[in-house]
């Protein structure tokens, strides 16, 4: 299987902060990859390392086989890159952009950028730094369509965005991706819209990997059960094997676990606390997000 | 390649370089006007104590002195504020165009319009002089003018490397140090005062490595 992006071990301070640890995944040519957590949980740090904006502290980041941190610029110019907040040239006009960019792409598609800036109804002479969040989010989304990279980086694209246009961003990467059969590594903090896109997915915790699987997994495997029990309020310990998350309040508990009800109430009957009715609540990605990252 | 950085640094320059080409032909003007003033109302003798042993030509030729270092001042603040503003400068790093070659053309770009201005000043300010005074006092003239010309591209540099450095404290740092080596080259207050122009152009010669080296640092996430 060939990878376009490995990081093993990974691994990074900020002075004495630990923001990543022991970080491993690998992304497979054709699938799209999502990496999800809250805020300051190590995305975007993630995708400065993969993109050689920072040098881990340790482990390494192979980037189509080169490491991450010395990428020749062949290889980013088969990167499309999408920094947070959708960072673009602000003091350059719809036209300008277009003109510089498409310099530096042999492969440049300059109808994918004019086909999306069309719909937008600005004039080309329209400054970048005159528009919204939305609308410069599509002409960022343009200027990566049009370069037809093979792997597509999108660092956190939902931030700023209203729901329209973060359909909009959605629609038009899924049917582009799909088309072209490109990798894409995304990070965002919006799990329904992830959802509609990713086939595989990390969720990361504080300084920690919670989970590492196909998204469909997680929906299927992953469950939500409540019970009533006064005696088990703060009794029930999360461990990594059984339950994931719990949360209480006043006698209702909420447990998290890829474990089936039986296994569960197992668990908890070796652990001194009976249960006799517990329901499983079905859960939205969004949901089964805050029960695996907790609400705080 | 090469061509699309020189067009983005273009966008950023054009309306600075057309402002600062019509200050440049202005203060030409000016100091045509005064040296025009001294002869034809002063007479040879007041020239001679004033304008020559008084060095009252210098003072008047002051913005031969200071437009460089405007110039520099701006050019760097335009081409690189922008990039910095939101850490955008990783748009351009992301380009598939090597480091060394996407700093050595913007800086280089910058550089060349302050390079042609300084030129024209030079050769204008020879131009002028020349009408009226003999070879010896142009001659002065020049030299002294020289390490003023050096002072404007030690600010294109400085300031260009210091907004490029991606932390505040070694920022203060090296402001700090920028000023003494471009006050080096204002210390004259009579013709031709500098013997040793050399050490001059070589701090300046050197300066462009900063930009390197700033450059490199925000590339490795310095903080």
């Amino acid at each position: 299987m060939e990878h376009v992006i490995e990081c093993k071990n990974l691994t990074h301070y900020y002075g004495d902060k630990l923001v990543l640890k022991d970080l491993n995944l690998k992304v497979e040519k054709g699938r799209i990859f999502g990496i999800l957590g809250k805020n300051g949980m190590g995305k975007t740090t993630t995708i400065n390392i993969l993109m050689g904006f920072l040098r881990p502290t340790s482990g390494q980041c192979l980037v189509f086989g080169e490491e991450s941190h010395k990428l020749s610029p062949l290889t980013r110019q088969k990167i499309g890159l999408l920094h947070e907040g959708h960072l673009a040239y602000d003091f350059m006009t719809i036209k300008q952009v277009e003109n510089f960019y498409a310099r530096f792409f042999p492969n440049w598609k300059a109808d994918h950028y004019w086909d999306l800036i069309g719909k937008l109804g600005l004039g080309d002479n329209h400054k970048i730094r005159n528009m919204s969040c939305g609308q410069r989010s599509q002409v960022v989304l343009g200027l990566i369509f049009a370069q037809d990279p093979e792997l597509l980086i999108l660092d956190d694209y939902s931030m700023g965005l209203d729901p329209g246009y973060r359909a909009l961003f959605i629609e038009y990467l899924q049917e582009y991706v799909r088309e072209k059969n490109k990798t894409v590594f995304l990070t965002s903090h919006i799990i329904q819209d992830v959802e509609k896109v990713v086939d595989d997915t990390i969720i990361m915790g504080y300084q920690k990997l919670l989970l590492k699987m196909p998204l469909t997994t997680l929906k299927e495997g992953f469950h939500r059960y409540e019970f009533r029990n006064v005696n088990a309020v703060g009794a029930i310990k999360v461990d990594d094997d059984t339950i994931t998350n719990v949360e209480y309040y006043n006698d209702k508990i909420t447990l998290y676990s890829f474990k089936s009800t039986k296994d569960v109430k197992n668990h908890l009957k070796t652990h001194g606390i009976t249960v006799d009715e517990m329901t499983e609540i079905p859960m939205s990605l969004e949901e089964a997000f805050i029960g695996l990252t907790g609400k705080y | 390649m090469l061509k699309a950085i020189l067009y983005k640094e273009w966008i950023k320059l054009r309306w600075a370089v057309i402002m600062i080409a019509g200050l440049t032909v202005l203060s030409l003007a000016y100091t045509i006007g005064m040296i025009s003033y001294y002869v034809e109302f002063q007479g040879a003798f007041s020239n001679w104590m004033f304008v020559i042993g008084k060095s009252l030509l210098l003072k008047n030729i002051v913005f031969v002195k200071v437009l460089p270092l405007i110039t520099g001042l701006v050019f760097a603040l335009i081409q690189f504020v922008p990039e910095m503003n939101n850490k955008r400068m990783r748009l351009s790093y992301h380009l598939p165009i090597s480091e060394k070659k996407l700093l050595i053309s913007s800086t280089g770009f910058g550089y060349m319009f302050l390079l042609i201005e300084i030129v024209f000043l030079f050769f204008g300010l020879w131009l002028v002089i020349s009408m009226t005074y003999p070879a010896e006092i142009v001659h002065k003239v020049l030299m002294t003018t020289i390490p003023w010309f050096l002072g404007g591209s030690a600010m294109y540099f400085m300031a260009s490397f210091i907004i490029l450095e991606p932390t505040w404290v070694y920022r203060i740092i090296y402001a700090v140090a920028a000023y003494g080596l471009i006050e080096l080259n204002f210390r004259a207050s009579t013709y031709d005062q500098y013997q040793r122009l050399w050490v001059l152009i070589l701090i300046v010669a050197v300066m462009p490595f900063t930009i390197m080296f700033a450059g490199h640092r925000f590339r490795r996430g310095s903080k």
